[in-house]
């Protein structure tokens, strides 16, 4: 890997993400609706006094610098909506909840998406291939709300095999993780059949089935690891959404993660809280996405690290 | 050539057939009007309904139009809309709070009605101090309102709480929906004594009664705080809270009030001073309290918001243990006042140490039935029995858990597996087989709430009182409670929900009558039927 390489790449990464936050920052600030309109109507003068306390009677422009210069130093900002906190506050609160279970839903959806992907490969053009793709696909068709309450109803209420809303302790995350992992168990399985069926059906594997070389280790040691540059791909952006949180899981589970913020601060006009969580997924986005774009060419040497994108 | 002009003339008259070019407007048929409202299943179910009645009693085409809260907050306060749905709770138990909503200078108005004689009554009314008069100069206003139409009252809304009876006391159900949280005990029913847990629909936003207005926050803030008087959990009459007792000057202008020797959950003594301090930093413009209107029943208090004047010009002021405050006019509801969330105190040192931060629970002071424990947010607030609370002996509960659970199914669901004790919101569907079934532990009330929609009277066709009228009468009101809401409210003919006190006997008589409906709008000058 040329040292140049990882310089390019944390260059596009610093100039996409200010490219991202001058965007979203602007469009926010054009979007009707001011986070000081309420129902009960605020005097003039409190009103006047407000919008300078938030520094929103300056330019748009002066704004802006103002807080590119705060997000350098670590800060993102009072929240407009619930007094008394700051953004950085409560994103640290809620980060926690989400990333455990993003990482048991990324987990979960990793591994039963190559098993299944692989068993189809194995079982190609069988009932069994054609089942486990169909159950698959219906955890991307059923949409998750759904599922998420008729699963907690059943199992948390009904049979009482798993904690029910609210945040009690880990257990609390395992059926959360799960529906949030199905639609992905589905994505995967679907790339993994296509690409591990590729790489399945290539002349060397031919060859080394030929040779006599186990299929337990044809299948583990070069399909797997030659097909998974794709799922690979997928990753990055995969992770970034689940770890910042799904508000619909969120909701029913009454679980205290990041992804209610998305939603609840746009409707709000919480403009401080809408970049924080716009800042934070975004450089997850960014970072995972060069994270893998590093372990695409230590997976397969083949690719250029001078090369546009990198990839075969 | 020719053949080709007559093929092109003839295509050119079809398209024009088709699409009405050249077609002008009916200026005698009413224009297609939109109907505003924020985003809930609710609300869009009653536009749809009202747009059904006025497209068949009036043949109107009313567009409903779904916008986000802050959106449709901005094109009310600009009179951008034709219709609107709008709600009031009330902030007091008078019906003031309903009333005067509707004066010229009230910034929830919205909607460019003003009539003088309206304003008249109101301004009188604030000052009468005879009972029956007062009730007689609301009856009169009201009259006005329903002559005038500026809005068409729909229904009033109800509270719908779930407890058992057997493992629970100290719960009231009333018309403000309020819950004494000092007063609430276990029963025999219920195997954990020491505490209860409660269901929250969402994250309260503040929990500093400057800027509390949300009717979750209040909730909480009642456990933690505690003013001059305080709500009696079964009359809701104002009771000795902080304040031993009052009297009361005989122009009814100027209130007393002796301070019992309570504390501060720190242990330090809360004083005259504290409650100065407090609503002096309400009135600052600078602290943007929403609810600052509450205190300008206050002499001079509005102008010192306003910057007309100084503090020391304020009606308030401390005589050692006691508070004096004194009135712009005789005001019958100031002790309901003293007993709401924005005249809770505060205690100085904390706020000025810690500023917004003061809030969290490491840095929490109060001076109610509880403090403040934990507060994780969207996940849990805990409350523990504040030993230092003036009347400890009274607070039956060592801890009060407040759960956050804005899934009304979950929330639901919660209760039934006994894991929440109290919940104060039931979802409707829910709600009708609960009621089919008599469950004794769905306790349905009325409430200090109207649900309406608002006329931009200062754009045609609303700025003609028959128009407003004529709509006000295609719309059904008992058909929304009957057949849409179905959940327990009861239609509107007053713009004071009952129950209220002080409330005059107003009450219109039911005015759904497509006919005369139709009959007002011709009057008006418009065509009506089809097109």
């Amino acid at each position: 890997m040329k040292p140049g390489f990882i310089a390019r790449k944390l260059l596009y990464l610093l100039i996409t993400s200010f490219i991202i936050i001058t965007v979203s920052f602007f469009l926010m600030r054009f979007s009707p609706g001011s986070p000081f309109t309420s129902e009960k109507a605020l005097s003039e003068e409190a009103l006047k006094n407000q919008m300078e306390q938030y520094g929103y009677d300056k330019p748009l422009c002066v704004q802006y610098v103002l807080y590119l210069q705060n997000i350098v130093q670590g800060n993102l900002g009072p929240s407009l909506s619930y007094r008394g906190r700051t953004v950085a506050g409560i994103i640290g609160e809620a980060a926690p909840y989400s990333f455990a279970l993003g990482i048991i839903a990324l987990i979960l959806s990793y591994s039963s998406g190559i098993v299944i992907s692989m068993i189809c490969i194995i079982k190609r053009d069988t009932w069994l291939d054609y089942s486990l793709l169909f159950f698959a696909l219906l955890g991307l068709g059923i949409p998750g709300f759904l599922l998420a309450k008729v699963a907690l109803f059943v199992l948390g209420y009904v049979l009482e095999i798993v904690p029910t809303a609210g945040y009690e302790g880990f257990s609390s995350l395992l059926l959360p993780g799960i529906i949030l992992s199905l639609p992905y168990i589905a994505y995967i399985t679907r790339m993994g059949r296509k690409s591990f069926g590729d790489e399945y059906s290539r002349d060397y594997i031919r060859t080394a089935y030929a040779a006599g070389i186990p299929e337990k280790r044809i299948l583990f040691t070069q399909v797997l690891k030659n097909g998974f540059l794709p799922l690979l791909t997928f990753m990055g952006p995969a992770a970034a959404a689940l770890m910042t949180g799904t508000v619909v899981i969120e909701k029913v589970f009454a679980l205290p993660g990041l992804g209610k913020y998305f939603v609840y601060g746009a409707l709000n006009r919480d403009h401080f809280l809408v970049m924080g969580v716009v800042v934070l997924y975004s450089s997850m986005l960014l970072i995972f996405n060069f994270v893998v774009d590093i372990m695409y060419h230590v997976i397969d040497p083949r690719i250029s690290a001078e090369s546009e994108g990198g990839r075969t | 050539m020719k053949r080709a002009l007559y093929w092109l003339a003839g295509v050119w008259f079809i398209l024009v057939c088709m699409t009405g070019c050249g077609k002008k407007e009916d200026p005698k048929k009413i224009r297609e009007i939109e109907y505003l409202y924020n985003t809930s299943e609710d609300h869009k179910r009653i536009a749809n309904a009202v747009s059904d009645m006025l497209k068949e009693n009036l043949f109107i085409e009313m567009v409903p139009l779904n916008m986000e809260w802050k959106v449709y907050l901005k094109k009310m306060n600009q009179l951008e809309y034709d219709l609107a749905r709008s709600g009031w709770i009330g902030d007091y138990n008078d019906p003031m709070t309903f009333l005067d909503l509707m004066t010229t200078d009230n910034g929830n108005n919205r909607t460019g009605w003003s009539n003088t004689e309206y304003d008249r009554l109101i301004g009188e009314a604030s000052k009468e101090q005879d009972q029956t008069k007062r009730k007689g100069l609301f009856f009169k206003a009201q009259e006005i309102l329903w002559d005038e139409m500026p809005v068409i009252p729909l229904y009033f809304y109800v509270s719908r709480i779930m407890f058992r009876k057997n493992r629970i006391g100290g719960i009231y159900p009333n018309v403000r929906n309020w819950i004494r949280l000092g007063t609430l005990y276990c029963k025999s029913g219920k195997t954990d004594k020491d505490s209860l847990v409660l269901v929250l629909g969402e994250e309260p936003k503040t929990l500093d009664p400057a800027h509390i207005t949300g009717s979750i926050a209040i909730r909480v803030a009642a456990g933690l705080f505690e003013g001059l008087t305080v709500y009696n959990e079964k009359t809701l009459e104002p009771e000795p809270g902080l304040a031993e007792s009052w009297t009361v000057s005989d122009d009814k202008k100027t209130y007393t009030f002796t301070l019992k020797k309570t504390y501060w959950s720190n242990g330090k003594e809360l004083t005259a001073e504290d409650f100065i301090y407090s609503w002096r930093r309400i009135l600052l413009p600078e602290t943007g309290a929403e609810y600052a209107y509450m205190l300008f029943p206050i002499k001079n208090a509005e102008k010192f918001h306003n910057k007309q004047c100084g503090f020391s010009d304020v009606g308030v002021h401390a005589e050692g243990d006691r508070l004096v405050v004194e009135l712009n006019s005789p005001t019958p509801y100031f002790l309901d006042l003293t007993s709401f969330v924005t005249y809770y105190p505060v205690n100085k040192e904390t706020v000025e140490k810690y500023g917004d931060q003061w809030i969290n629970p490491e840095h929490f002071l109060g001076n109610g039935p509880f403090v403040l424990k934990e507060h994780a947010m969207h996940n849990r607030i805990v409350l523990a029995k504040n030993s230092r609370y003036h009347t400890p002996e009274e607070v039956k509960l060592q801890k009060l858990i407040m759960r956050i659970i804005p899934d009304e199914i979950t929330a639901f669901n919660e209760y039934e597996a006994g894991k929440a004790d109290i919940i104060t919101t039931v979802p409707v569907s829910i709600y009708r087989k609960l009621k089919g079934k008599n469950r004794d532990d769905l306790h349905v009330n009325p409430m200090l709430g109207i649900y309406y929609i608002r006329f931009n009277v200062t754009r045609p066709p609303f700025d003609s009182k028959k128009v407003r009228r004529a709509v006000a009468c295609a719309i059904d009101p008992e058909f929304i409670t009957d057949k849409i809401t179905a959940s327990g409210e009861q239609p509107a003919y007053s713009f004071v929900p009952p129950g209220t006190a002080g409330r005059s006997s107003f009450r219109a008589d039911r005015i759904f009558d497509p006919a005369k409906a139709r009959a007002l709008l011709r009057e008006a000058g418009y065509r009506v039927g089809k097109r």
